[in-house]
């Protein structure tokens, strides 16, 4: 059974697709350790994340072909599976930021209201 | 379009994995890697760098677990890994699989193969076009036991004019008729049609052209109907020939259209060839070999003359009971016009309810027979997952204990049964591919488009569904006890038994097989009761070593131009018939069971007449068929034309006539404007069987061949004392050497006519005889795997027992009494079951009543013989139960 997020801050359903996606489009082709690292040192909260969980937004993304993985050497020659961002990949992205967008002033909208 | 593309990539991996993992593999190998370096490049040690990259990933396997089912559907991956799991557990007990397997395709197979024919001939429309709105037309009289009768030409006229509720109004009918002029002669099945036929059956010809206009109207066609004309006219007459006879007699000939043969003795113009696969048997008459224009022009006055079956097809919108409304009002118009149509209405029904007739009501008897029979064979199944469940609730407990979720594992369950169910269901439908043609070419029972029921893909979907029920149903018993086995029952050191409600469960599918197999025991039983009755019934004749057979005369018309001529060839035959080595009794008459013309008689004072069956037998035709004769004289050589007129009735008539036994000296004259005077009574004859076997003798009036004016019977009966086949050789050369062109046709013993009827009692009977002893034997089987895991779960309990001086007497009485508990509440449930489902038997039974004490009293016997059986091999292993042995096993 999958584990569910008992620790940390849970993340919304579809975010972590995002963030992968927004940080292929600016750093350029990575490896998944690589983006794990990113993503720890972008997000300001301390996301406890599990490397491992990455993976299945990867094989998610790749299907849809937003991502496109490849074989390659890191500068210390080892070999490792690199992850750039399609063009089908970037435009998803900029819808999905656009409706993320407004999702979250409607959600901070109500929120401040309610308060 | 993504999410298609998603779609099947997911599902490409589901189907194969193994790609996809490798290059994961891989992955997060390089990926463990790249960890490994940095913290290493940080100081630490190899191993402690190993151990922190691992944590960091948060698991390896969980990882690969959360990618795989990302990237394939998660329940499409468990149900390949389920089934190859089945597949796995299946093939290590290959005995209790092959137990299940060959029960289930018991069970499924009759049913696929019954479900096939019910398919095609109750629940498929007709290969017609607007199958729907087609209806047969009757003309009934229910009062003088005519509820179906065919339609006389005259009033299919004038139904034509008076009714709106049809656009297409035919009739229909049947003639034999000789063809000389191909490559031999042959007697032929002629189908009489109207111009309708071809827009109501959608033919379109192999070969020619359908009939024109005229040919409806043509003399020389109407030559070649059942009442021959002998109008001199220069036409031809014109014949439709079925794809089999253009083969058989003209080699196939492209140029059969405008070929010339002669078809009774009429010049005939060949039209054109029926397509090979049309096969319509609108009527119970058989496959036509050829087609005529019926030129009902020629028999317009005749409205006694019922006897052309008429298709309607109703306009669209029109309700059945509309056109049911406006024929009763149309045939009680007629009826109040003339007296002697006064008793007549008309009745309606679907074309295809009217082909299938009492069928209907066997075959879905048949169907609930095959439903008990899988019930059966389900429970079986069911009891077998049962006793496997309790041995594998450790199992279950394990793999509890690390991590599999109780969902999971009564998906695992279902899949195994579903695994099973469609091998079975597999086995099944390989046994009704076989089963099928077998059943369709051994049936006495001819129903509509038999010929064209084959296992199809239908059929195979509708066993498939069948096998997915069967195993959901199956796996579910098993699956429920999974849910109450917990990982604390690995820490008790006993085995983990099954649950009390388990063992209830498989005491009630036990019971319940017990009652089904009852009902179809008590089905099978007043069955061959009914056989019983049917062999026994006194026929009043004796119908072994007698041959019957026809000649059509109109084949021969130089020879046998007119009644008076065919009187003296019958004379001639029958003298030459009875110097056959070996025949004792020739004769001419319509043979019993055949039926014969009707005709109103009235007897001396009375006013009315009564309409009988009427025969017009030679002296012989009373000894071949061995009449008993209880009042007065036989015919003889001094009835003849000119002398006294004389006639022989039966019991029943002489009692509907005079209210007596010996009406010798009555007197009776033919019900007809043009009278022919008295006729005398001079013998009295016992009742014969006539149309159907089982319906009671009817009145029946002879009258000598040689002392009727009009016409004469064309069926020979002759009896032999030597083989039917071999006096037969010799009838055929007899009959060349008088006329060469005439064939014989009708040819048929006795006995055969008489099997005829018996024998759809006699399919059925076997068909259900089969079921219920195949049932037996599951249930049987079902009881024995009952008493078989209660003494192996007593063991401990036999073995305190005896160890306390129980005798093997006790011990057998021990396992005889759990035996005699649940055969007999299976039993009792079975008999009421069975007398209220009796009921429904009703059609099927002749002779014996649905609450029938025999069959009831014999049936409940059997069962508990076979119970007793299958609990002899249980009983004897509690016998030999070493009480240390058993002891120390607890």
């Amino acid at each position: 059974m999958p584990s569910k997020d008992t620790h940390g801050v849970a993340l919304l359903q579809g975010t972590l697709d995002l963030i992968v996606l927004r940080a292929l489009e600016t750093m350029g082709p990575l490896h998944a350790y690589a983006l794990a690292a990113r993503l720890e040192q972008m997000t300001r909260h301390p996301l406890t994340l599990n490397q491992g969980t990455l993976y299945p937004a990867l094989v998610r993304l790749e299907h849809r072909g937003w991502i496109k993985g490849e074989w390659r050497q890191t500068e210390h020659s080892r070999e490792a599976k690199y992850y750039g961002i399609t063009k089908a990949g970037s435009r998803a992205l900029a819808k999905q930021a656009e409706r993320w967008r407004r999702l979250a002033g409607l959600v901070d909208h109500l929120l401040s209201d309610e308060r | 379009m993504s999410l298609i593309r998603r779609a099947l990539l997911r599902l490409r991996n589901a189907i194969t994995p193994g790609r996809a993992d490798e290059e994961l593999d891989r992955e997060i190998t390089a990926h463990l890697r790249l960890v490994e370096d940095d913290l290493r490049r940080q100081g630490l040690s190899e191993r402690d760098a190993r151990l922190a990259a691992r944590r960091a990933l948060g698991g390896v396997e969980p990882s690969k677990r959360a990618q795989r089912d990302a990237r394939s559907f998660v329940w499409l991956d468990d149900l390949r890994r389920d089934t190859a799991y089945a597949l796995r557990t299946l093939a290590r007990a290959p005995g209790f699989t092959a137990v299940a397997i060959l029960t289930l395709a018991l069970g499924s197979g009759a049913s696929t193969a019954i479900f096939s024919v019910v398919d095609h001939v109750l629940l498929r429309s007709l290969p017609l076009p607007s199958a729907d709105r087609l209806v047969r037309l009757y003309e009934s009289n229910p009062a003088a036991g005519e509820p179906r009768a065919d339609v006389s030409p005259a009033h299919i006229t004038e139904w034509r004019r008076a009714s709106r509720s049809f656009d297409l109004l035919t009739p229909l009918g049947a003639t034999s008729v000789t063809m000389v002029g191909a490559a031999e002669p042959e007697a032929l099945l002629g189908m009489l049609i109207g111009p309708e036929y071809f827009a109501l059956t959608g033919v379109k010809l192999a070969i020619g052209r359908p009939f024109e206009a005229a040919a409806y109207e043509s003399v020389a066609n109407a030559k070649l109907g059942p009442f021959a004309l002998r109008d001199a006219t220069s036409d031809n007459a014109e014949v439709i020939l079925s794809h089999a006879v253009w083969q058989r007699q003209f080699g196939g000939d492209p140029n059969i259209v405008g070929r010339v043969v002669e078809l009774n003795g009429t010049r005939t113009v060949v039209d054109g060839v029926m397509p090979a696969d049309f096969r319509l048997d609108e009527t119970s008459w058989g496959v036509a070999d050829c087609w005529i224009p019926l030129v009902e022009s020629r028999m317009q006055g005749q409205r006694r003359f019922r006897q052309y079956p008429a298709i309607g097809r109703l306009k669209p919108g029109v309700s059945l009971e509309a056109a049911q409304a406006e024929m009763t009002s149309i045939a009680s118009a007629i009826a109040s016009e003339r007296a002697d149509e006064r008793a007549w209405t008309v009745r309606v029904e679907r074309l295809q309810d009217s082909l299938v007739g009492d069928s209907r009501s066997t075959l879905l008897i048949l169907l609930g027979g095959v439903i008990c029979l899988l019930l059966i064979a389900g429970a079986n199944v069911a009891n077998l997952l049962l006793m496997r469940a309790a041995g594998r609730a450790r199992e279950v407990a394990v793999r509890m204990a690390i991590g599999a979720g109780r969902s999971r594992l009564v998906r695992q369950w279902i899949t195994e049964s579903t695994v099973l169910a469609l091998a079975g269901g597999m086995a099944g439908l390989a046994l009704a591919i076989w089963a099928v043609p077998a059943l369709v070419a051994n049936s006495p029972i001819k129903l509509p488009r038999m010929d064209h029921i084959t296992v199809d893909a239908r059929i195979f979907a509708f066993s498939v569904a069948l096998s997915l029920a069967i195993g959901v149903v199956c796996g579910l018993a098993p699956a429920a006890g999974a849910w109450r086995v917990t990982v604390a029952s690995l820490r008790s050191s006993a085995s983990v038994g099954e649950a009390r409600g388990q063992r209830r469960l498989r005491v009630a599918l036990v019971v319940a097989q017990i009652g089904l197999a009852i009902v179809l025991l008590v089905a099978a039983g007043l069955m061959a009761r009914t056989l019983m009755a049917v062999r026994g019934l006194d026929l009043g004749f004796d119908p072994h070593g007698v041959l019957t057979f026809g000649i059509n005369p109109r084949g021969d018309r130089d020879r046998l131009p007119d009644p008076n001529s065919l009187r003296a060839f019958g004379h001639d035959l029958i003298d030459r018939l009875q110097a056959i080595p070996g025949v004792e009794a020739a004769g001419i008459g319509n043979v019993p069971l055949l039926g014969g013309l009707r005709i109103g008689f009235v007897p001396e004072g009375r006013d009315t007449g009564i309409d009988v069956p009427g025969d017009l037998p030679s002296p012989g035709y009373f000894t071949a068929l061995r009449l008993r004769l209880r009042y007065g004289r036989l015919f003889d050589d001094r009835d003849i034309g000119g002398a006294d007129r004389v006639v022989i009735v039966n019991l029943a008539f002489a009692r509907t006539a005079w209210n007596t036994d010996n009406a010798v000296g009555r007197r009776m004259r033919v019900d007809s404007t043009s009278a022919t005077g008295w006729m005398t009574v001079v013998g009295v004859v016992d009742d014969v069987r006539m149309a159907t076997l089982e319906e009671a003798a009817p009145p029946v009036v002879y009258t000598p061949y040689l002392q009727s004016t009009v016409a004469m019977s064309t069926n020979f009966v002759v009896r032999t004392s030597r083989d039917t086949d071999e006096t037969l050789r010799q009838v055929r050369d007899v009959v060349r050497s008088m006329a060469p062109s005439m064939p014989l046709t009708r040819i048929a013993t006795m006995d055969q006519r008489v099997g005829r009827f018996v024998a759809p009692r006699e399919f059925n009977f076997w068909l259900i005889a089969v079921f219920s002893a195949i049932a037996l034997v599951l249930s049987a089987v079902g009881v024995y795997g009952l008493m078989s895991e209660a003494v192996a779960s007593r063991t401990a309990e036999i073995g305190v027992r005896m160890a306390l001086g129980a005798g093997r007497l006790e011990v057998v009485r021990l396992v005889a009494s759990r035996m005699a508990f649940v055969t007999a509440i299976g039993v009792a449930a079975g008999v009421g079951a069975a007398v209220i489902a009796a009921r429904w038997l009703g059609s099927m039974l002749f002779g014996v009543k649905p609450l029938d004490s025999v069959t009831l009293a014999i049936v409940p016997l059997v069962f508990v013989a076979a119970a007793v059986v299958a609990t002899l091999a249980p009983a004897r292993r509690a016998t030999k139960v070493d009480p240390i042995v058993a002891l120390r096993g607890e």
